[in-house]
C-alpha cells in the first residue's frame, strides 16, 4: 500500500503541489483527476524520484519510506512510473527497451520470461521487437512504455496520462488493458484527463486542482459528482 | 595513382585518429550534453605519458600505452565528478566554460611538467612494408589494425552489454533511464572515463608519427567537433565515419587542390553541414 502525505513540489516560489495526501491500497486501480497544469505529473515525478519534494513530505510504501530516495531504489522498492510523454529510448529496439526495463533484474532467464508476459499483454508489439522504438505508432509506443515499466515487475505502476493523443479505439483498449494489469495484481495509479474512461475502469478517484486535492470518493460516486461532470466530463 | 594510394592510406591513419578522438566527444555529448572543448587535451595527456614512460621509465611502447590509457580514465572519471556533475543542472554555458577551463589548465600543467618544445618518441615498429606496391611504416599499419579492432571492441560494448545499453539509453532519455533504474551519474563516469582512455589511446598511437606538444590537442579538438557535427551530435556511427571522411578530404584535399590549405578543410565542412544539413548526416543518438 502506498500512503503520501503532506508532500509539496516548488519551483522557486510556486507551488506546483500542495500539501498532498492520497494512498492506493493493495489490490487498488486509483485515478488522479485534474486538468491541465493542476499537478498530476509533478506528483507522480515526486513519487518517483525523478522530482525533490520539499522537506517534510511522507512517501510509504509497503514498510519502505521513498521520500528522498533516488528513482534506482523507488523501483528497486516496487513501485515504477510510465512517464508523461513516455520518454522511450526512440534509437533502441522495442526488445531493447522491454529488457532495460528489467535493468535491475540480473538474471536473463526471468527477464527472458517477463518479456513472453509482456508479448502476451502486448501482442501488437510481437513483430515489432527488432523495429526502433521510435519507429511504431503512438499506441504501440504506449505499450512499449508500460511494458517497460511492468518488466520491473512492480507491485505498483504510476501511469501518466497514457492515453494522450491516441485514437478513441486505442484509448478503450490501452486501458482496458491496464485494468486487466490491475486485475492481476498490480496496484494502478492513473492521470487521465479522459475521465469518464479512467473512473470506468478505477476504484476510487482523487480530484487535484491547482496542486491541491479537492475531491476524492469511489469511483462511481465520483462519476456522478456535478462538478466532476461539469469539469472534466463536459456535461 | 600511386600517389592517390599513398593519400588514401595516410587519410586512413589520419582518419583513424580522428574518429577515436571524435567517437569519445561524442560519447560524451551524447549522454551529458557537455561539449567536452578540453577533449584533445586528453589526447594530448596520453600522447606525453606514453612519450615519458618510454623514454625516461623505459616502458614497453605497448606497456606505456596501457599505463596512459589507465591514468587518463582516471582523469576522465574525475572530470566528470569533480566538474561536470555539481554543473549538471545549471545553465549550459556554465559546462561550456569549465569545459574551456579545463583545456586551459591542462595545457599549463603539459608546458610546466614538459615545456614547450616538440618532442618525439620512435616507434618500436620502425621497419617498412610493402602492401600493394606501397611503402609503409609498420607503425602505421599497427596504429591502422589497433583503431580499427578498439572501435569494433566499443562498437560490441556498446549494444551487446548491458553497461553499453545503459550508456545509449542514458543518451537517448536520461529520465527514461533513471526510471528504468539505471544510475545516470554512474553511467557519465565511465562515459567519460572510456572518452578519456580512447583519446589516450590515439594520443600514443599518433606519438611515433608526429611530435608532441602542449598544444598538439587544440587542433584536434577543432577537427573532431567538426566530425561531430557533420556525423550528428551523439552519434556513433556518425563520429566513426565522419572521421575517416574528413582525414580522407583533407589528405586527397592536400595532395590535389593544396597543401597549404589542408587544414581549413575542417571548416569548410563544418560551413556545408550547417548550412545544408544542420542534423548531421546520422541523426540518431548513440
Ligand atoms: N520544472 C518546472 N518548473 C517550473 N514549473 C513547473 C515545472 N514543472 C511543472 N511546473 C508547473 O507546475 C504546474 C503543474 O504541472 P504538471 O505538469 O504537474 O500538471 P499536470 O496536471 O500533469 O498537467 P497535464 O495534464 O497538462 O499533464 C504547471 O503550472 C506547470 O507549469
Ligand atoms: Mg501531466
Amino acid at each position: 500500500m502506498l500512503s503520501v502525505a503532506n508532500l509539496t513540489v516548488s519551483f522557486g516560489s510556486f507551488q506546483a503541489a500542495r500539501e498532498v495526501a492520497f494512498e492506493v491500497r493493495e489490490g487498488e486501480l486509483v485515478v488522479l483527476l485534474g486538468a491541465n497544469g493542476a499537478g498530476k505529473t509533478t506528483v507522480f515525478r515526486a513519487l518517483s524520484g525523478l522530482t525533490r519534494a520539499d522537506a517534510g513530505a511522507r512517501i510509504e510504501f509497503d514498510d519502505h519510506d521513498l521520500a528522498n530516495l533516488s528513482p534506482r531504489a523507488i523501483v528497486d522498492a516496487g513501485m515504477s512510473h510510465c512517464p508523461e510523454g513516455r520518454k522511450l529510448f526512440p534509437a533502441l529496439s522495442v526488445m531493447t527497451n522491454l529488457r532495460l526495463g528489467a535493468y535491475l533484474c540480473r538474471q536473463r532467464a526471468e527477464i527472458d520470461r517477463r518479456v513472453e508476459r509482456m508479448l502476451s499483454l502486448f501482442p501488437a508489439l510481437k513483430d515489432r521487437t527488432g523495429d526502433p522504438a521510435g519507429a511504431l505508432s503512438g499506441g504501440q509506443q504506449q505499450m512499449v512504455a508500460i511494458g517497460r515499466a511492468l518488466m520491473a515487475e512492480p507491485r505498483l505502476l504510476l501511469l501518466d496520462e497514457p492515453s494522450v493523443s491516441l485514437a478513441p479505439k486505442v484509448v478503450r483498449q490501452v486501458l482496458e488493458t491496464v485494468a486487466a494489469i490491475n486485475r492481476a495484481g498490480t496496484m494502478v495509479l492513473l492521470a487521465e484527463q479522459n475521465a469518464y474512461a479512467a473512473l470506468e475502469i478505477a476504484h476510487r478517484g482523487y480530484v487535484l486542482e491547482n496542486g491541491r486535492l479537492v475531491l476524492d470518493g469511489p469511483a462511481a460516486e465520483l462519476m456522478q459528482h456535478d462538478e466532476v461532470r461539469r469539469a472534466y466530463m463536459g456535461a | 595513382m600511386e600517389l592517390f594510394a599513398q593519400q588514401v592510406l595516410n587519410g586512413l591513419v589520419t582518419g583513424s585518429v580522428y574518429s577515436l578522438v571524435a567517437l569519445g566527444l561524442t560519447l560524451i555529448y551524447g549522454t551529458m550534453q557537455v561539449p567536452n572543448f578540453a577533449h584533445g587535451h586528453l589526447y594530448m595527456l596520453g600522447a606525453y605519458l606514453s612519450y615519458t614512460l618510454v623514454t625516461t621509465a623505459g616502458l614497453h611502447y605497448w606497456a606505456a600505452m596501457a599505463v596512459a590509457v589507465v591514468a587518463l580514465a582516471v582523469v576522465g572519471a574525475a572530470l566528470e565528478r569533480l566538474i561536470f556533475r555539481p554543473l549538471r543542472h545549471a545553465p549550459h554555458l556554465n559546462s561550456m566554460i569549465a569545459a574551456l577551463g579545463v583545456m586551459l589548465f591542462l595545457e599549463a600543467v603539459a608546458q610546466i611538467i614538459w615545456g614547450e618544445e616538440f618532442r618525439h618518441m620512435d616507434s618500436p615498429y620502425a621497419g617498412v612494408v610493402s602492401v600493394a606496391g606501397l611503402l609503409v611504416t609498420e607503425h602505421r599499419l599497427i596504429l591502422l589494425g589497433a583503431a580499427a579492432l578498439l572501435m569494433v571492441g566499443l562498437l560490441l560494448f556498446l549494444t551487446r552489454t548491458l553497461a553499453g545499453s545503459a550508456i545509449r539509453a542514458t543518451a537517448q532519455n536520461a529520465e527514461g533511464a533513471l526510471l528504468v533504474g539505471i544510475d545516470t551519474n554512474r553511467v557519465a563516469m565511465t562515459t567519460f572515463a572510456i572518452s578519456a582512455a580512447l583519446a589516450a589511446v590515439a594520443g600514443s598511437l599518433v606519438a611515433p608519427i608526429s611530435l608532441v606538444y602542449p598544444s598538439m590537442g587544440s587542433l584536434v579538438t577543432l577537427k573532431a567537433f567538426a566530425i561531430v557535427v557533420l556525423g550528428g551530435m551523439g552519434s556513433v556511427p556518425g563520429a566513426l565515419a565522419g572521421g575517416y571522411l574528413l582525414a580522407l578530404a583533407e589528405s586527397l584535399g592536400g595532395t590535389y587542390i593544396s597543401a597549404t590549405y589542408q587544414d581549413l578543410v575542417a571548416f569548410v565542412v563544418l560551413a556545408l553541414v550547417f548550412t545544408f544539413k544542420p542534423s548531421g548526416l546520422f541523426k540518431e543518438a548513440a
